[in-house]
């Protein structure tokens, strides 16, 4: 009998049951992580999404008058104010303003709102033209009519809406085309007023964000219905 | 003594721990992202309710007679009435002002700026008077039975007694005044009224439950007490005579007891015997006043039936039109937040 160098076939079977036994704990640990790797990068989509809502629509909303903007099921319709400042003066059509904002005045998509001792929520004006003002520190507006008499303040704004469609909250200036303001995540969800007169709220169903997984589902649900799900 | 071993149990174990401590790593990247968003988030929310309670602040503890010389468009820096926010005032119409805050949080990458704006509508008092153009008026029919309407006024310029749509005045009656009638339209007041029910309201200083009342001014060691029952005192030397609140009320019988302030009633008022109330009267209703009582200042009602003594009062008048209650700033309806640049 000749004497071989190497394993038994019992020996040998027990190696390659033992090495596929590896392989599969491997490749089952692989696709775990894998789907822990998903979930985390959507949760933190979700979690972005409903910073980015909450920032934007209660940046907007917060201090807006009841007759500034006007909610619906998939939209809110609202008066982006971007720029404010106190009246120098008016003559003819034309009104004086110290203003503040984040842009210029632009007569091709702003309109005016001028608030006065005698009527605090305001009238709206078009804006038709626009001039520096150096002896006011703001700008010269020229309106689409006479303003009403006297001093106060001036809110300048564009008119926008804010939509849940196509699977992102998107905003849309006037007649532009919708821009996205989040990722799309978000399906057939709807706003609603949790808190009449002073702040609107992004409210979601649970089935409108079928792309997170359900326990972020769960987490982005309450984070925008506070008090609902405990 | 070494000894050459095949296997793979090393490079396994090695790929684990990299693989291990890439998605740690991740893990921690991400952890720590959000920790950032969330402490920027947290700091710009703390910097906007900062601005905004120091706004809120700087109108609970307002003064419009501290801000008299203030001509429109100019503006003034209040001291800081809450945290490290900056808050100032401007003038944008005689009764309209613009509240400004700013606050800063600092941070890891600079300070975060809240800035909160807050319209504020003021009362003119000295405008006020002028909806008391006569010791008694009213808006539809008095009736003075058998008492006594008197518009001399020994503390300011004499006026009518009565300023009505309508008067009839009993044979018992006495009704003085230059004239002692004017039939007509009572004038509306210019500006915010604040003797109308909803701004009456804001302005309340007590707010009075139930159909009856009988006020008594109440003081302790010369120091008054406010509580509900203190409308205060018609009395100079009194300790109360100073506190003139702002009464508001629905149908009410003021069964006895003395008051110095302002009191509107958004119903019937009936003020009957040994009852003696100084200051402002305003009814959105029926006034009837009983034998034995006596309002004294000025009185406002839709009607009124006297059988006591209403006498005109500019003394009376201008010390409650001068009350720290119709000295603070109000929230103008429907607007009162402004976005600010």
């Amino acid at each position: 009998m000749i004497a071989r160098k190497g394993g038994t076939l019992p020996e040998m079977i027990l190696v390659a049951w033992l090495f596929g036994f590896v392989l599969l704990g491997l490749a089952r640990f692989a696709a775990a992580q894998g789907r822990l790797a998903a979930a985390s990068h959507d949760r933190v989509r979700a979690a972005d999404v409903v910073r980015t809502a909450d920032l934007v629509l209660n940046g907007e909303l917060r201090r807006a008058a009841v007759d500034d903007w006007r909610m619906d099921r998939d939209s809110i319709r609202l008066r982006a104010v971007r720029g404010s400042g106190t009246l120098c003066g008016s003559a003819g059509s034309e009104a004086r303003v110290r203003y503040r904002g984040v842009r210029r005045p632009d007569p091709t998509k702003d309109s005016v709102i001028l608030v006065t001792g005698t009527g605090t929520l305001g009238k709206a004006y078009a804006i038709t033209g626009v001039t520096t003002d150096e002896e006011c520190g703001g700008y010269r507006l020229t309106l689409g009519e006479a303003p009403q008499a006297g001093v106060g303040l001036a809110l300048v704004f564009e008119t926008g809406s804010y939509h849940l469609s196509g699977g992102a909250l998107r905003y849309r200036r006037g007649r532009g085309g919708r821009q996205p303001v989040t990722e799309a995540v978000l399906l057939d969800g709807w706003f609603e007023r949790a808190d009449a007169g002073v702040v609107a709220r992004l409210t979601l169903h649970p089935d409108s964000i079928p792309r997170v997984p359900r326990r972020a589902r769960a987490a982005v649900v309450r984070q925008l219905n506070p008090g609902r799900h405990p | 003594m070494t000894t050459d071993r095949a296997g793979f149990a090393l490079l396994l174990s090695v790929l684990l721990v990299l693989a291990l401590t890439v998605m740690a790593l991740g893990v921690l990247t991400v952890g720590v992202r959000e920790a950032a968003i969330a402490g920027a988030a947290a700091r710009r929310a703390l910097a906007e309710r900062r601005a905004e309670a120091a706004a809120v602040r700087a109108v609970e503890i307002w003064s419009t007679r501290a801000l008299a010389g203030l001509a429109v468009g100019e503006a003034r820096q209040l001291p800081a009435p809450a945290g490290n926010a900056a808050v100032t005032v401007e003038r944008v119409d005689s009764g309209l002002f613009l509240v400004r805050s700013q606050s800063r949080v600092p941070g890891p990458d600079g300070p975060t700026l809240g800035q909160a704006g807050l319209l504020v509508r003021v009362l003119h008092p000295s405008r006020l008077g002028a909806a008391f153009p006569g010791a008694l008026t009213t808006s539809g029919s008095t009736t003075v039975t058998d008492g006594t309407v008197d518009g001399l006024d020994s503390c300011a310029v004499p006026g009518p007694a009565v300023v009505a749509a309508s008067a009839s005045v009993g044979p018992a009656a006495s009704v003085t005044g230059e004239p002692p009638i004017e039939l007509g339209t009572p004038p509306a007041l210019p500006g915010p009224d604040p003797f109308t029910p909803a701004l009456a309201a804001e302005l309340a200083t007590v707010r009075h439950v139930g159909l009856t009342a009988a006020p008594r001014p109440f003081a302790v060691a010369d120091e008054c007490v406010a509580d509900g029952r203190n409308w205060g005192s018609p009395d100079p030397a009194h300790p109360c005579h100073a506190l003139r609140p702002v009464i508001t009320a629905s149908d009410l019988t003021v069964a006895g007891g003395s008051g110095h302030g302002v009191l509107v009633v958004d119903g019937d008022l009936t003020v009957t015997a040994g009852a003696r109330l100084h200051g402002i009267v305003v009814v959105h209703g029926r006034l009837a006043v009983d034998g034995g009582s006596v309002v004294r200042g000025a009185v406002r009602a839709d009607s009124a039936i006297v059988h006591g003594a209403v006498i005109r009062d500019g003394c009376a008048l201008a010390a409650v039109l001068s009350a720290p209650a119709l000295d603070r700033a109000f929230r103008p309806p429907l607007r009162w937040w402004v976005p600010v640049f």
